[in-house]
């Protein structure tokens, strides 16, 4: 199954409930790697298939899914810049 | 919502992305960045974003726009979007969205279209890693270059590098041009009990001027332990925290008593994502920095709002009592070209850091402030020919960026803290940019306040 790497968003007055949340996006289908569980921001990372996104999207608690993005060094396009 | 659209479009073909259809169409000049390297970091594809309650997305890509139309269903299982050519369009059903392949008379049309939400490049994540300079050539230049100093200049001291036999500029005998420029050498302050977390490619943690602090590292990249194996984080590390008396002069470090924690979210090609970033920045805040300084980010196109989702945290972040500082990036061909405000630097919580040289004139590379709401600049520091710790066996390198600037602030704000031990948080950045040098001739767009100091 494809699956997208997604960064999770708890409401923050969710934040306390953030194993129910945990839980519920595993029983979507969420796997959550190492350092999934980000509890000191109230964020969740993770892999799921984009058929599943939704429903990810539609757990009680959870603010906001986005599709993780690259980010590198600040311009290293160049020998002299870095 | 129609100009918002055509934003994104003319973003799109600003960035010189290699797409169906833009192919070759660079920007025409204005506002937009400058093509280049990074237009490797997109397919020539693009994601098509449905509104809400846009039912017939297939319908809407066959009738607008004339796509052959295929749907996620029908390649269960296979890696589907290789095969895809021009005309060509991937729905994909649950997300109410599609992958694209056309030439600019289709996106237009689309563009036009009301069930369209959004049109945006795909980037490549693998793709972002294909530095135009291979790392493995790199190291071998370098290597070949270490041993012919070696062998000129003799001995067989770690440190006795190249920059041994390279004179320092200009009246940086004793200290950087970046430490006399903030007014660190006179600080009363040293950064003394405050914790800062620099996240970037890891630390090089057998480098002598790094020895004997207290100093933790994490890695939140697969496979690849906070050893750094870039060189990246090193220098930035260096700038934030390196010693008083290091090793070899000048001095460079401009807080040399802070606790360092030095998490590693880039990968030693220098490359990772949004999630291993949160995950830093959760791991710093856990540990209680203040401070958590950031040389990385995305370039984003003129009109591109920032991530709500990064916003948030930030947010979240100054509430706890931390401050995040980052680049503001470095896409920016000066004076013709400029380029905004770069991802994560563009949020409003985030303190998006621009580069000045040892003339305090703007970079050439240093971003501006284009797009508004956290777009834009906030303050200035050193960033060009900037002395800083490097990998083994170089161990010490000079290079230019805004990645260089954002810690020269991150050590300031470290002073500041020490200085300031009730300030934190959103208190502790009015303190920052209120203390700033403005610098004459340099509008807020490029330098934002001006150009950090340190406490005295």
């Amino acid at each position: 199954m494809p699956s997208l790497n997604v960064n999770v968003l708890i409401h923050a007055d969710s934040r306390d409930d953030i194993e129910r949340i945990v839980r519920q996006a595993r029983g979507v289908g969420l796997d959550l790697g190492e350092a999934g569980i980000l509890a000191a921001i109230g964020a969740l990372r993770g892999s799921i298939d984009d058929k599943s996104l939704r429903r990810l999207r539609k757990i009680p608690g959870v603010q906001s899914v986005e599709i993780d993005r690259p980010v590198g060094i600040v311009g290293s396009s160049s020998s002299s810049k870095s | 919502m129609a100009s918002r659209k055509r934003n994104q479009i003319r973003g799109i073909r600003v960035a010189g992305v290699r797409g169906a259809g833009v192919r070759g169409a660079a920007s025409g000049g204005g506002d937009g960045g400058a093509n280049g390297p990074s237009e490797s970091r997109w397919t020539g594809r693009y994601i098509v974003m449905m509104r809400e309650g846009a039912t017939d997305t297939a319908r809407t890509l066959q009738r607008t726009a004339g796509l052959q139309v295929a749907h996620t269903a029908d390649f269960e299982g296979m890696v589907r979007s290789a095969g895809m050519g021009e005309g060509q369009a991937m729905v994909f059903d649950q997300i109410n969205a599609a992958l694209v392949d056309s030439d600019p008379e289709r996106l237009a049309a689309l563009e036009a279209s009301e069930s369209v939400e959004s049109i945006e490049p795909e980037r490549v994540v693998q793709a972002i890693s294909t530095d135009p300079v291979p790392t493995d050539y790199v190291r071998g230049y370098r290597d070949a270059v270490n041993e012919l100093v070696e062998k000129l200049v003799g001995g067989s001291s770690p440190t006795n590098s190249l920059r041994a036999v390279l004179p320092a500029a200009p009246g940086e005998s004793l200290a950087t041009w970046g430490l006399q420029a903030t007014r660190t050498l006179t600080s009363r302050f040293t950064g003394a009990g405050i914790r800062v977390a620099v996240l970037d490619t890891g630390i090089e943690l057998q480098h002598p001027d790094f020895q004997g602090r207290v100093l933790r590292s994490q890695s939140f990249i697969t496979g690849e332990p906070a050893q750094d194996g870039n060189g990246h984080g090193t220098h930035c590390i260096g700038t934030v925290s390196g010693p008083l008396n290091p090793n070899k002069l000048p001095r460079y470090g401009v807080a040399p008593d802070v606790e360092i924690f030095a998490g590693k979210v880039l990968s030693n090609a220098g490359f990772g994502g949004d999630g291993s970033i949160l995950a830093g920045i959760d791991w710093a805040l856990r540990n209680k920095c203040a401070i958590i300084s950031m040389s990385l980010g995305a370039r984003v196109a003129v009109g591109t709002p920032h991530s709500p989702m990064f916003e948030a945290i930030a947010k979240r972040v100054l509430d706890a009592g931390t401050i995040i500082v980052a680049a503001a990036g470095n896409d920016s061909v000066r004076p013709g070209n400029i380029s905004p405000v770069g991802h994560p630097a563009n949020c409003p919580s985030i303190i998006a850091v621009a580069a000045i040289d040892s003339q305090q004139g703007i970079a050439s590379f240093s971003n501006g402030a284009l797009n508004g709401n956290g777009g834009e600049v906030n303050i200035a520091a050193p960033g060009v020919a900037v002395t800083s710790t490097w990998i083994s066996p170089m161990l010490y390198r000079t290079i230019s960026g805004t990645s260089m600037a954002t810690p020269h602030v991150a050590g300031i704000a470290a002073l500041l803290a020490e200085a300031n031990p009730n300030v934190r948080g959103r208190a502790l950045l009015a303190l920052l940019t209120g203390g700033a040098k403005q610098l004459s001739g340099l509008p807020p767009r490029d330098v934002g306040a001006g150009l950090a100091q340190a406490p005295q």
